[in-house]
Protein backbone atom coordinates (compact mmCIF):
# COMPACT_ATOMS: atom_id res chain seq x y z
CA UNK A 1 0.00 0.00 0.00
CA UNK A 2 1.66 3.15 -1.16
CA UNK A 3 2.42 6.07 -3.83
CA UNK A 4 4.78 4.49 -5.98
CA UNK A 5 6.30 7.69 -8.68
CA UNK A 6 8.26 6.04 -11.31
CA UNK A 7 10.97 7.93 -13.39
CA UNK A 8 8.41 11.07 -13.34
CA UNK A 9 8.83 13.59 -16.07
CA UNK A 10 6.03 16.75 -17.03
CA UNK A 11 6.43 19.25 -19.54
CA UNK A 12 3.77 21.73 -19.29
CA UNK A 13 2.06 23.33 -22.97
CA UNK A 14 4.69 20.95 -25.05
CA UNK A 15 5.46 21.53 -28.64
CA UNK A 16 5.44 24.70 -28.45
CA UNK A 17 7.66 28.17 -28.20
CA UNK A 18 6.34 28.23 -23.98
CA UNK A 19 7.51 24.56 -23.44
CA UNK A 20 8.48 24.11 -20.02
CA UNK A 21 9.82 21.04 -18.18
CA UNK A 22 8.78 21.50 -14.61
CA UNK A 23 9.58 18.14 -13.28
CA UNK A 24 12.04 15.04 -14.17
CA UNK A 25 13.39 11.98 -13.38
CA UNK A 26 11.34 11.79 -9.87
CA UNK A 27 11.01 8.25 -8.63
CA UNK A 28 10.19 7.87 -5.28
CA UNK A 29 7.77 5.78 -2.80
CA UNK A 30 5.53 6.88 -0.04
CA UNK A 31 4.50 4.25 2.15
CA UNK A 32 0.91 4.72 3.67
CA UNK A 33 0.82 6.37 7.43
CA UNK A 34 3.87 8.31 6.46
CA UNK A 35 3.68 12.33 7.17
CA UNK A 36 5.50 13.96 4.37
CA UNK A 37 6.45 17.03 3.87
CA UNK A 38 7.64 18.46 0.69
CA UNK A 39 9.68 21.55 0.12
CA UNK A 40 11.02 23.82 -2.03
CA UNK A 41 11.55 27.41 -3.57
CA UNK A 42 8.16 28.78 -5.14
CA UNK A 43 8.89 27.24 -8.94
CA UNK A 44 10.53 24.46 -7.95
CA UNK A 45 7.86 21.91 -9.34
CA UNK A 46 6.67 21.03 -5.83
CA UNK A 47 3.36 21.43 -6.93
CA UNK A 48 3.75 20.27 -9.98
CA UNK A 49 4.60 16.75 -8.27
CA UNK A 50 1.46 16.94 -5.53
CA UNK A 51 -1.21 17.35 -8.54
CA UNK A 52 0.37 14.05 -10.09
CA UNK A 53 -0.74 11.94 -7.10
CA UNK A 54 -3.92 11.99 -7.88
CA UNK A 55 -3.91 12.50 -11.12
CA UNK A 56 -4.88 15.93 -11.52
CA UNK A 57 -1.72 16.15 -14.02
CA UNK A 58 -0.98 12.92 -15.93
CA UNK A 59 2.62 12.39 -16.41
CA UNK A 60 4.26 13.58 -19.75
CA UNK A 61 6.73 10.51 -19.06
CA UNK A 62 6.96 7.90 -16.32
CA UNK A 63 4.09 6.17 -13.94
CA UNK A 64 1.97 7.22 -11.13
CA UNK A 65 0.66 3.83 -9.10
CA UNK A 66 -1.50 4.42 -5.70
CA UNK A 67 -1.90 1.12 -4.13
CA UNK A 68 -0.55 -0.47 -7.47
CA UNK A 69 -3.04 0.54 -9.47
CA UNK A 70 -1.14 3.01 -12.34
CA UNK A 71 -3.15 6.32 -12.68
CA UNK A 72 -4.60 6.57 -16.21
CA UNK A 73 -8.08 8.83 -17.64
CA UNK A 74 -9.97 5.66 -17.01
CA UNK A 75 -9.90 4.95 -13.10
CA UNK A 76 -9.24 9.16 -11.81
CA UNK A 77 -12.85 9.12 -10.09
CA UNK A 78 -11.56 5.99 -7.91
CA UNK A 79 -8.15 7.45 -7.55
CA UNK A 80 -9.75 10.67 -6.26
CA UNK A 81 -12.03 8.97 -3.93
CA UNK A 82 -8.60 7.44 -2.61
CA UNK A 83 -6.27 10.50 -2.78
CA UNK A 84 -7.88 13.65 -1.62
CA UNK A 85 -6.71 16.57 -2.39
CA UNK A 86 -6.81 20.36 -0.47
CA UNK A 87 -5.77 23.37 -2.49
CA UNK A 88 -4.07 26.09 -1.16
CA UNK A 89 -6.67 28.73 0.48
CA UNK A 90 -9.09 25.89 -0.24
CA UNK A 91 -11.97 28.57 1.32
CA UNK A 92 -12.17 30.31 -1.81
CA UNK A 93 -13.54 27.24 -2.77
CA UNK A 94 -16.97 27.07 -1.10
CA UNK A 95 -19.92 28.09 -2.87
CA UNK A 96 -23.00 26.56 -1.34
CA UNK A 97 -25.22 28.44 0.52
CA UNK A 98 -24.89 26.37 3.82
CA UNK A 99 -22.03 24.72 5.46
CA UNK A 100 -24.01 21.12 5.36
CA UNK A 101 -24.57 21.14 1.86
CA UNK A 102 -20.68 22.35 1.23
CA UNK A 103 -19.31 19.49 2.84
CA UNK A 104 -21.75 17.17 1.51
CA UNK A 105 -21.64 18.26 -2.18
CA UNK A 106 -18.82 15.62 -2.84
CA UNK A 107 -20.81 12.61 -1.69
CA UNK A 108 -24.12 13.65 -4.22
CA UNK A 109 -21.77 11.76 -6.91
CA UNK A 110 -22.05 8.21 -4.61
CA UNK A 111 -25.51 6.48 -4.96
CA UNK A 112 -25.88 7.15 -0.88
CA UNK A 113 -28.83 7.03 0.99
CA UNK A 114 -29.53 10.67 2.89
CA UNK A 115 -28.95 8.95 5.76
CA UNK A 116 -25.79 7.53 4.90
CA UNK A 117 -24.71 11.20 3.30
CA UNK A 118 -25.78 12.50 7.00
CA UNK A 119 -23.67 10.33 9.08
CA UNK A 120 -20.73 10.98 6.80
CA UNK A 121 -20.85 14.62 7.46
CA UNK A 122 -21.48 14.31 10.94
CA UNK A 123 -18.10 12.02 11.12
CA UNK A 124 -16.02 14.23 9.22
CA UNK A 125 -17.27 17.66 11.32
CA UNK A 126 -16.75 15.73 14.57
CA UNK A 127 -12.99 14.98 13.14
CA UNK A 128 -11.81 18.93 12.03
CA UNK A 129 -13.70 19.98 15.25
CA UNK A 130 -16.38 21.77 13.51
CA UNK A 131 -19.70 22.75 15.49
CA UNK A 132 -22.24 20.82 14.38
CA UNK A 133 -24.55 24.22 14.96
CA UNK A 134 -22.46 25.75 12.31
CA UNK A 135 -24.38 23.36 9.75
CA UNK A 136 -26.89 25.52 8.84
CA UNK A 137 -24.68 28.89 8.52
CA UNK A 138 -23.52 30.51 5.72
CA UNK A 139 -20.17 30.17 4.84
CA UNK A 140 -19.45 33.62 4.50
CA UNK A 141 -19.95 33.99 8.53
CA UNK A 142 -17.51 31.82 9.37
CA UNK A 143 -13.76 32.79 11.01
CA UNK A 144 -10.86 32.10 8.35
CA UNK A 145 -10.02 29.40 10.59
CA UNK A 146 -13.45 27.49 10.58
CA UNK A 147 -13.67 27.87 6.68
CA UNK A 148 -10.42 26.29 6.39
CA UNK A 149 -11.89 23.65 8.83
CA UNK A 150 -15.12 23.04 6.08
CA UNK A 151 -13.07 23.13 3.30
CA UNK A 152 -11.29 20.21 4.82
CA UNK A 153 -14.28 18.37 6.04
CA UNK A 154 -15.16 18.30 2.24
CA UNK A 155 -12.48 16.36 1.04
CA UNK A 156 -12.73 13.98 4.00
CA UNK A 157 -16.66 13.56 3.60
CA UNK A 158 -15.02 10.50 0.91
CA UNK A 159 -13.11 8.99 3.88
CA UNK A 160 -9.43 8.94 1.86
CA UNK A 161 -6.46 6.84 2.68
CA UNK A 162 -4.07 9.26 1.60
CA UNK A 163 -4.50 13.69 1.83
CA UNK A 164 -2.66 15.71 -0.20
CA UNK A 165 -2.53 19.63 0.61
CA UNK A 166 -0.91 22.55 -0.74
CA UNK A 167 0.34 25.16 2.52
CA UNK A 168 -2.75 24.02 4.92
CA UNK A 169 -1.75 26.69 7.30
CA UNK A 170 -1.14 29.96 5.05
CA UNK A 171 -2.74 32.84 6.27
CA UNK A 172 -3.83 31.46 9.48
CA UNK A 173 -3.56 32.98 12.77
CA UNK A 174 -1.15 31.17 16.15
CA UNK A 175 -4.16 29.45 17.11
CA UNK A 176 -5.55 28.35 13.63
CA UNK A 177 -2.10 26.84 12.22
CA UNK A 178 -1.60 25.18 15.62
CA UNK A 179 -5.14 23.67 15.13
CA UNK A 180 -4.18 22.53 11.99
CA UNK A 181 -1.15 20.50 12.31
CA UNK A 182 -2.57 19.70 15.46
CA UNK A 183 -5.17 18.11 13.27
CA UNK A 184 -3.15 16.42 10.67
CA UNK A 185 -1.01 14.66 13.15
CA UNK A 186 -4.25 13.48 14.34
CA UNK A 187 -5.73 12.34 10.77
CA UNK A 188 -2.20 11.22 10.17
CA UNK A 189 -2.04 8.82 13.46
CA UNK A 190 -5.86 6.96 12.09
CA UNK A 191 -3.96 5.86 9.39
CA UNK A 192 -4.30 8.48 6.78
CA UNK A 193 -1.24 9.05 4.91
CA UNK A 194 -0.64 12.72 4.64
CA UNK A 195 1.59 14.64 1.80
CA UNK A 196 1.28 18.53 1.98
CA UNK A 197 3.70 21.23 0.69
CA UNK A 198 5.14 23.67 3.16
CA UNK A 199 7.10 27.18 3.05
CA UNK A 200 7.25 26.76 6.62
CA UNK A 201 10.32 25.53 7.63
CA UNK A 202 9.51 25.54 11.66
CA UNK A 203 5.99 23.99 10.69
CA UNK A 204 7.58 20.57 8.79
CA UNK A 205 9.95 20.08 11.35
CA UNK A 206 7.07 19.87 13.93
CA UNK A 207 4.80 17.43 12.16
CA UNK A 208 6.73 15.92 9.42
CA UNK A 209 8.46 12.62 9.89
CA UNK A 210 9.95 12.61 6.34
CA UNK A 211 10.63 15.73 3.92
CA UNK A 212 11.54 15.60 0.37
CA UNK A 213 13.13 18.45 -1.28
CA UNK A 214 12.90 19.78 -4.44
CA UNK A 215 14.91 21.96 -6.48
CA UNK A 216 14.61 22.51 -10.18
CA UNK A 217 12.13 20.01 -10.71
CA UNK A 218 13.71 17.34 -9.05
CA UNK A 219 14.60 15.63 -5.84
CA UNK A 220 17.73 16.86 -4.03
CA UNK A 221 17.13 15.61 -0.38
CA UNK A 222 14.98 12.75 0.58
CA UNK A 223 15.33 12.05 4.79
CA UNK A 224 14.08 12.90 8.26
CA UNK A 225 14.16 16.04 9.38
CA UNK A 226 16.94 15.87 11.18
CA UNK A 227 18.90 14.70 8.15
CA UNK A 228 17.79 17.14 5.50
CA UNK A 229 18.13 20.42 7.89
CA UNK A 230 21.70 19.11 8.89
CA UNK A 231 22.55 20.66 5.71
CA UNK A 232 22.09 23.99 6.16
CA UNK A 233 24.67 25.35 3.69
CA UNK A 234 23.25 23.29 0.71
CA UNK A 235 19.61 24.46 1.40
CA UNK A 236 20.95 28.01 1.69
CA UNK A 237 22.21 27.89 -2.32
CA UNK A 238 18.98 26.57 -3.05
CA UNK A 239 17.16 29.60 -1.66
CA UNK A 240 15.38 27.70 1.09
CA UNK A 241 16.20 28.23 5.39
CA UNK A 242 16.68 25.83 8.04
CA UNK A 243 14.38 26.47 11.04
CA UNK A 244 15.19 29.30 13.64
CA UNK A 245 15.31 26.82 16.25
CA UNK A 246 17.88 25.04 13.82
CA UNK A 247 20.06 28.28 13.52
CA UNK A 248 20.22 29.07 17.27
CA UNK A 249 22.15 25.56 17.59
CA UNK A 250 24.52 25.46 15.57
CA UNK A 251 25.25 28.95 16.04
CA UNK A 252 26.17 28.24 19.48
CA UNK A 253 27.69 25.03 18.74
CA UNK A 254 30.00 27.14 16.39
CA UNK A 255 31.02 29.63 19.08
CA UNK A 256 31.22 27.19 22.02
CA UNK A 257 33.07 24.82 20.57
CA UNK A 258 30.38 21.83 21.71
CA UNK A 259 29.38 19.32 19.06
CA UNK A 260 25.67 19.11 18.73
CA UNK A 261 23.20 16.89 16.58
CA UNK A 262 20.62 19.08 14.34
CA UNK A 263 18.41 20.71 16.52
CA UNK A 264 14.86 21.14 14.15
CA UNK A 265 12.29 22.37 17.28
CA UNK A 266 11.89 23.79 20.73
CA UNK A 267 11.26 20.73 22.09
CA UNK A 268 14.54 19.21 20.85
CA UNK A 269 15.71 22.41 21.86
CA UNK A 270 14.84 22.14 25.37
CA UNK A 271 16.19 18.78 25.49
CA UNK A 272 19.83 19.48 24.55
CA UNK A 273 19.57 22.41 27.13
CA UNK A 274 18.57 20.00 29.80
CA UNK A 275 21.08 17.70 28.76
CA UNK A 276 23.69 20.57 29.40
CA UNK A 277 22.72 21.57 32.39
CA UNK A 278 23.00 18.04 33.90
CA UNK A 279 26.53 17.75 32.17
CA UNK A 280 27.31 20.85 34.26
CA UNK A 281 28.29 22.95 30.92
CA UNK A 282 25.67 25.18 31.51
CA UNK A 283 24.95 27.03 34.87
CA UNK A 284 21.66 28.94 35.15
CA UNK B 1 8.40 69.62 15.37
CA UNK B 2 9.26 66.84 17.76
CA UNK B 3 11.02 63.78 17.84
CA UNK B 4 7.72 62.39 19.50
CA UNK B 5 5.47 64.04 17.42
CA UNK B 6 1.97 61.84 17.25
CA UNK B 7 1.37 61.30 13.98
CA UNK B 8 -1.63 58.95 14.22
CA UNK B 9 -4.44 59.31 16.79
CA UNK B 10 -7.51 56.79 18.09
CA UNK B 11 -9.66 59.19 20.15
CA UNK B 12 -12.31 56.21 21.45
CA UNK B 13 -12.87 55.11 18.12
CA UNK B 14 -15.52 52.99 18.08
CA UNK B 15 -16.55 51.15 14.32
CA UNK B 16 -19.65 49.33 13.66
CA UNK B 17 -20.41 47.38 10.73
CA UNK B 18 -24.35 47.28 9.48
CA UNK B 19 -24.70 51.14 10.13
CA UNK B 20 -23.48 52.59 7.02
CA UNK B 21 -25.19 52.51 3.98
CA UNK B 22 -28.05 50.15 2.36
CA UNK B 23 -26.11 47.11 1.36
CA UNK B 24 -25.39 45.97 4.28
CA UNK B 25 -28.92 46.54 5.77
CA UNK B 26 -29.35 42.89 5.87
CA UNK B 27 -26.54 42.28 8.02
CA UNK B 28 -26.51 42.39 11.73
CA UNK B 29 -24.86 45.38 13.75
CA UNK B 30 -21.22 44.65 14.67
CA UNK B 31 -18.81 46.41 16.62
CA UNK B 32 -15.57 45.70 15.22
CA UNK B 33 -13.93 48.30 16.66
CA UNK B 34 -14.45 48.61 20.50
CA UNK B 35 -13.53 52.56 22.13
CA UNK B 36 -10.36 52.25 21.12
CA UNK B 37 -7.35 54.90 22.00
CA UNK B 38 -4.10 55.12 21.41
CA UNK B 39 -1.16 57.37 19.54
CA UNK B 40 2.02 56.69 17.25
CA UNK B 41 4.76 58.38 17.22
CA UNK B 42 6.46 59.74 13.62
CA UNK B 43 9.05 57.73 12.61
CA UNK B 44 8.40 54.78 14.66
CA UNK B 45 7.65 51.14 13.55
CA UNK B 46 4.44 49.78 15.00
CA UNK B 47 3.11 46.47 14.75
CA UNK B 48 -0.42 45.49 15.08
CA UNK B 49 -0.98 41.50 16.06
CA UNK B 50 -4.31 39.74 17.03
CA UNK B 51 -6.08 36.72 16.03
CA UNK B 52 -8.56 36.72 13.24
CA UNK B 53 -11.78 38.75 13.22
CA UNK B 54 -9.79 40.90 16.13
CA UNK B 55 -10.24 43.76 14.62
CA UNK B 56 -6.62 44.52 13.20
CA UNK B 57 -7.45 45.31 9.00
CA UNK B 58 -10.19 47.48 10.46
CA UNK B 59 -8.03 49.82 12.72
CA UNK B 60 -6.24 49.68 9.17
CA UNK B 61 -8.58 51.18 7.02
CA UNK B 62 -9.52 53.26 9.52
CA UNK B 63 -5.90 55.18 9.43
CA UNK B 64 -6.01 56.38 6.29
CA UNK B 65 -9.75 57.18 5.98
CA UNK B 66 -11.12 53.98 3.76
CA UNK B 67 -13.55 53.91 6.67
CA UNK B 68 -14.59 56.48 9.36
CA UNK B 69 -15.26 55.96 12.26
CA UNK B 70 -18.96 55.41 13.75
CA UNK B 71 -17.99 57.16 17.16
CA UNK B 72 -15.09 58.78 18.17
CA UNK B 73 -12.03 59.99 15.81
CA UNK B 74 -9.04 59.41 14.18
CA UNK B 75 -6.17 62.05 13.55
CA UNK B 76 -4.35 61.00 10.63
CA UNK B 77 -0.91 62.88 9.54
CA UNK B 78 -2.77 65.76 11.71
CA UNK B 79 -5.68 66.08 9.51
CA UNK B 80 -9.25 64.27 10.92
CA UNK B 81 -10.32 61.20 8.74
CA UNK B 82 -14.05 62.20 8.65
CA UNK B 83 -13.24 65.80 7.53
CA UNK B 84 -14.08 65.46 3.58
CA UNK B 85 -11.88 68.35 2.70
CA UNK B 86 -8.33 66.62 3.90
CA UNK B 87 -9.27 62.96 2.51
CA UNK B 88 -7.22 63.01 -1.20
CA UNK B 89 -4.25 64.36 1.49
CA UNK B 90 -4.36 62.10 4.12
CA UNK B 91 -4.29 59.44 1.13
CA UNK B 92 -1.64 60.29 -0.27
CA UNK B 93 0.44 60.68 3.47
CA UNK B 94 -0.69 57.21 4.43
CA UNK B 95 -0.04 54.54 1.64
CA UNK B 96 -1.66 51.27 2.28
CA UNK B 97 -0.71 47.73 1.10
CA UNK B 98 -3.14 45.22 0.86
CA UNK B 99 -2.71 41.38 1.51
CA UNK B 100 -3.59 39.98 -2.19
CA UNK B 101 -0.92 40.78 -4.04
CA UNK B 102 -3.15 40.72 -7.08
CA UNK B 103 -5.45 42.76 -5.82
CA UNK B 104 -3.56 46.08 -6.12
CA UNK B 105 -2.03 46.24 -9.43
CA UNK B 106 -3.85 47.73 -12.16
CA UNK B 107 -1.88 48.86 -15.32
CA UNK B 108 -0.24 46.52 -17.81
CA UNK B 109 3.61 47.51 -16.56
CA UNK B 110 5.51 47.99 -13.53
CA UNK B 111 6.71 51.74 -14.53
CA UNK B 112 2.47 52.68 -15.36
CA UNK B 113 1.46 51.10 -12.20
CA UNK B 114 3.85 52.75 -10.09
CA UNK B 115 2.79 56.06 -12.20
CA UNK B 116 -0.86 55.48 -11.57
CA UNK B 117 -1.31 57.76 -8.34
CA UNK B 118 1.07 60.87 -9.96
CA UNK B 119 -1.55 60.98 -12.92
CA UNK B 120 -4.56 60.84 -10.70
CA UNK B 121 -3.07 63.93 -9.08
CA UNK B 122 -1.79 65.67 -12.25
CA UNK B 123 2.16 65.79 -11.50
CA UNK B 124 3.83 66.81 -14.33
CA UNK B 125 5.75 64.55 -16.60
CA UNK B 126 9.20 65.11 -15.80
CA UNK B 127 8.71 65.17 -11.64
CA UNK B 128 6.71 61.80 -12.57
CA UNK B 129 9.43 60.07 -14.70
CA UNK B 130 12.03 61.42 -11.46
CA UNK B 131 9.69 60.27 -8.65
CA UNK B 132 8.82 56.75 -10.55
CA UNK B 133 12.34 55.85 -10.80
CA UNK B 134 13.57 56.86 -7.76
CA UNK B 135 10.42 54.70 -6.17
CA UNK B 136 11.44 52.00 -8.21
CA UNK B 137 15.14 52.04 -7.27
CA UNK B 138 14.50 52.45 -4.15
CA UNK B 139 12.37 49.05 -3.96
CA UNK B 140 14.62 46.66 -5.79
CA UNK B 141 12.13 46.48 -8.92
CA UNK B 142 13.72 48.92 -11.02
CA UNK B 143 15.00 45.77 -13.82
CA UNK B 144 11.29 44.59 -14.40
CA UNK B 145 9.95 48.07 -15.00
CA UNK B 146 9.33 47.06 -18.20
CA UNK B 147 7.79 43.69 -16.84
CA UNK B 148 4.07 42.67 -16.96
CA UNK B 149 2.87 43.04 -13.39
CA UNK B 150 1.31 39.34 -13.78
CA UNK B 151 4.73 37.80 -14.45
CA UNK B 152 6.39 38.81 -11.09
CA UNK B 153 6.22 36.94 -7.74
CA UNK B 154 4.09 37.70 -5.34
CA UNK B 155 6.92 39.34 -3.04
CA UNK B 156 8.16 41.39 -6.11
CA UNK B 157 4.29 42.93 -6.90
CA UNK B 158 3.62 43.85 -3.33
CA UNK B 159 7.53 45.75 -3.81
CA UNK B 160 5.85 47.82 -6.75
CA UNK B 161 2.78 48.08 -4.56
CA UNK B 162 5.14 50.01 -2.20
CA UNK B 163 6.79 51.71 -4.99
CA UNK B 164 3.57 53.10 -6.20
CA UNK B 165 2.55 54.25 -2.70
CA UNK B 166 6.76 55.47 -1.90
CA UNK B 167 6.27 57.67 -5.58
CA UNK B 168 3.09 59.83 -3.92
CA UNK B 169 6.17 60.44 -1.00
CA UNK B 170 4.03 59.48 1.64
CA UNK B 171 5.38 59.88 5.40
CA UNK B 172 3.63 56.46 6.53
CA UNK B 173 2.75 52.72 5.17
CA UNK B 174 -0.15 50.80 6.48
CA UNK B 175 1.03 46.99 5.74
CA UNK B 176 -2.35 45.29 6.21
CA UNK B 177 -1.24 41.42 6.23
CA UNK B 178 0.98 41.79 3.23
CA UNK B 179 3.45 38.80 3.72
CA UNK B 180 1.01 36.31 4.50
CA UNK B 181 0.57 35.02 0.92
CA UNK B 182 4.12 35.64 0.05
CA UNK B 183 6.94 33.36 0.37
CA UNK B 184 9.93 33.05 2.78
CA UNK B 185 12.41 34.59 0.56
CA UNK B 186 9.23 37.35 -0.74
CA UNK B 187 8.63 38.08 3.07
CA UNK B 188 12.06 38.83 3.69
CA UNK B 189 12.44 41.11 0.70
CA UNK B 190 9.20 43.18 1.85
CA UNK B 191 10.21 43.38 5.39
CA UNK B 192 13.90 44.47 4.63
CA UNK B 193 12.37 47.50 2.36
CA UNK B 194 10.22 48.59 5.02
CA UNK B 195 12.78 48.61 7.49
CA UNK B 196 14.62 50.17 4.84
CA UNK B 197 12.66 53.36 4.57
CA UNK B 198 11.52 53.65 8.48
CA UNK B 199 15.30 53.87 9.37
CA UNK B 200 16.81 55.74 6.40
CA UNK B 201 13.52 57.50 5.02
CA UNK B 202 11.96 58.40 8.80
CA UNK B 203 8.85 56.64 7.29
CA UNK B 204 6.55 55.51 10.01
CA UNK B 205 5.76 51.22 9.41
CA UNK B 206 2.28 49.93 10.66
CA UNK B 207 3.07 46.34 10.17
CA UNK B 208 -0.03 44.49 10.57
CA UNK B 209 0.69 40.29 10.94
CA UNK B 210 0.46 37.05 11.99
CA UNK B 211 3.88 36.10 11.50
CA UNK B 212 5.41 36.84 15.28
CA UNK B 213 9.19 36.83 13.65
CA UNK B 214 8.40 39.81 11.96
CA UNK B 215 7.05 41.85 15.43
CA UNK B 216 10.69 41.14 17.11
CA UNK B 217 12.51 44.70 15.96
CA UNK B 218 9.23 46.60 16.01
CA UNK B 219 9.34 49.63 18.10
CA UNK B 220 6.17 49.22 19.42
CA UNK B 221 3.67 46.21 19.11
CA UNK B 222 -0.38 46.73 19.61
CA UNK B 223 -2.46 43.83 20.15
CA UNK B 224 -5.99 43.88 19.49
CA UNK B 225 -8.62 40.83 20.57
CA UNK B 226 -12.78 41.39 19.88
CA UNK B 227 -12.41 44.52 18.59
CA UNK B 228 -10.19 46.07 21.63
CA UNK B 229 -6.89 47.10 22.07
CA UNK B 230 -5.72 44.90 25.39
CA UNK B 231 -2.06 45.44 25.35
CA UNK B 232 0.69 48.09 23.83
CA UNK B 233 4.10 47.31 24.75
CA UNK B 234 7.48 46.38 23.65
CA UNK B 235 8.12 43.07 21.66
CA UNK B 236 10.00 41.99 25.00
CA UNK B 237 7.05 43.47 27.22
CA UNK B 238 4.34 41.52 25.17
CA UNK B 239 5.96 38.53 24.59
CA UNK B 240 6.94 38.70 28.58
CA UNK B 241 2.96 38.52 29.13
CA UNK B 242 3.01 34.90 28.99
CA UNK B 243 -0.81 35.03 30.03
CA UNK B 244 -1.54 37.12 27.63
CA UNK B 245 -0.41 35.25 24.61
CA UNK B 246 -1.69 31.87 26.17
CA UNK B 247 -5.34 33.57 26.10
CA UNK B 248 -5.28 35.18 22.78
CA UNK B 249 -3.45 31.65 21.51
CA UNK B 250 -0.97 34.15 19.88
CA UNK B 251 2.37 32.07 18.64
CA UNK B 252 5.71 32.56 20.42
CA UNK B 253 8.79 33.03 17.76
CA UNK B 254 10.61 29.72 17.44
CA UNK B 255 13.61 31.16 19.69
CA UNK B 256 11.47 32.28 22.58
CA UNK B 257 9.94 28.63 22.56
CA UNK B 258 13.07 27.11 23.26
CA UNK B 259 13.22 29.51 26.50
CA UNK B 260 10.43 29.60 27.60
CA UNK B 261 10.56 29.47 31.60
CA UNK B 262 8.86 25.67 32.62
CA UNK B 263 10.40 22.82 34.06
CA UNK B 264 12.72 25.09 35.87
CA UNK B 265 15.01 26.60 33.21
CA UNK B 266 14.43 29.63 33.81
CA UNK B 267 17.50 31.86 32.20
CA UNK B 268 15.80 34.87 33.64
CA UNK B 269 15.60 37.18 30.08
CA UNK B 270 13.09 37.27 27.39
CA UNK B 271 14.74 35.41 24.17
CA UNK B 272 12.75 37.27 21.08
CA UNK B 273 15.62 36.04 18.27
CA UNK B 274 17.94 33.62 17.60
CA UNK B 275 20.80 36.09 18.21
CA UNK B 276 19.26 36.67 21.31
CA UNK B 277 18.86 33.14 22.18
CA UNK B 278 22.80 32.60 21.31
CA UNK B 279 23.96 35.33 23.63
CA UNK B 280 22.03 33.91 26.42
CA UNK B 281 23.52 30.76 26.11
CA UNK B 282 27.03 31.89 25.39
CA UNK B 283 26.36 33.64 28.94
CA UNK B 284 25.48 30.58 30.73
CA UNK B 285 28.27 28.29 29.48
CA UNK B 286 30.80 27.08 32.09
Amino acid sequence: MSILIKDLKYTYMPKTPFEKTAIHDISLEIQKGEFVAVIGHTGSGKSTLLQHLNGLLLPTEGEVFIDGEKITKKNLSEIRRKVGFVFQYPEHQLFEDTVYKDIAFALKRFKLSDEEIDAKVRKAANTVGLDEALFESSVFDLSGGEKRRVAICGVLVSDPSYLLLDEPASGLDGKGRRDMLALLKKLNSEGVTIVLISHSMDDVAEVADRIILINEGTVALDGTPGEVFSKEELLASMSLDVPEVTKLFNDFSKRSGIPLPTVTTALQGREIIRMLINEGRLVL
Amino acid sequence: MTETEKYIEFNNVTFSYGTQGDETESRKRKDAVKDVSFAIEKGTFVCIIGSNGSGKSTVAKLMNGLILPTSGTVISAGYDTSDDQNIWEIRRLVGMVFQNPDNQIIATSVEEDVAFGLENIGVPREEMIARVDEALKMCGVDKYRHSEPHLLSGGQKQRVSIAGILAMRPSCIVLDESTAMLDPKGRKQVLDIVKKLNKEENITVILITHHMDEIVDADRVLVMEKGELVKAGTPVEIFSDRELISDLGLDLPPAARVFEPEDGHDFGETVLTKEQGVSVLMKKLV
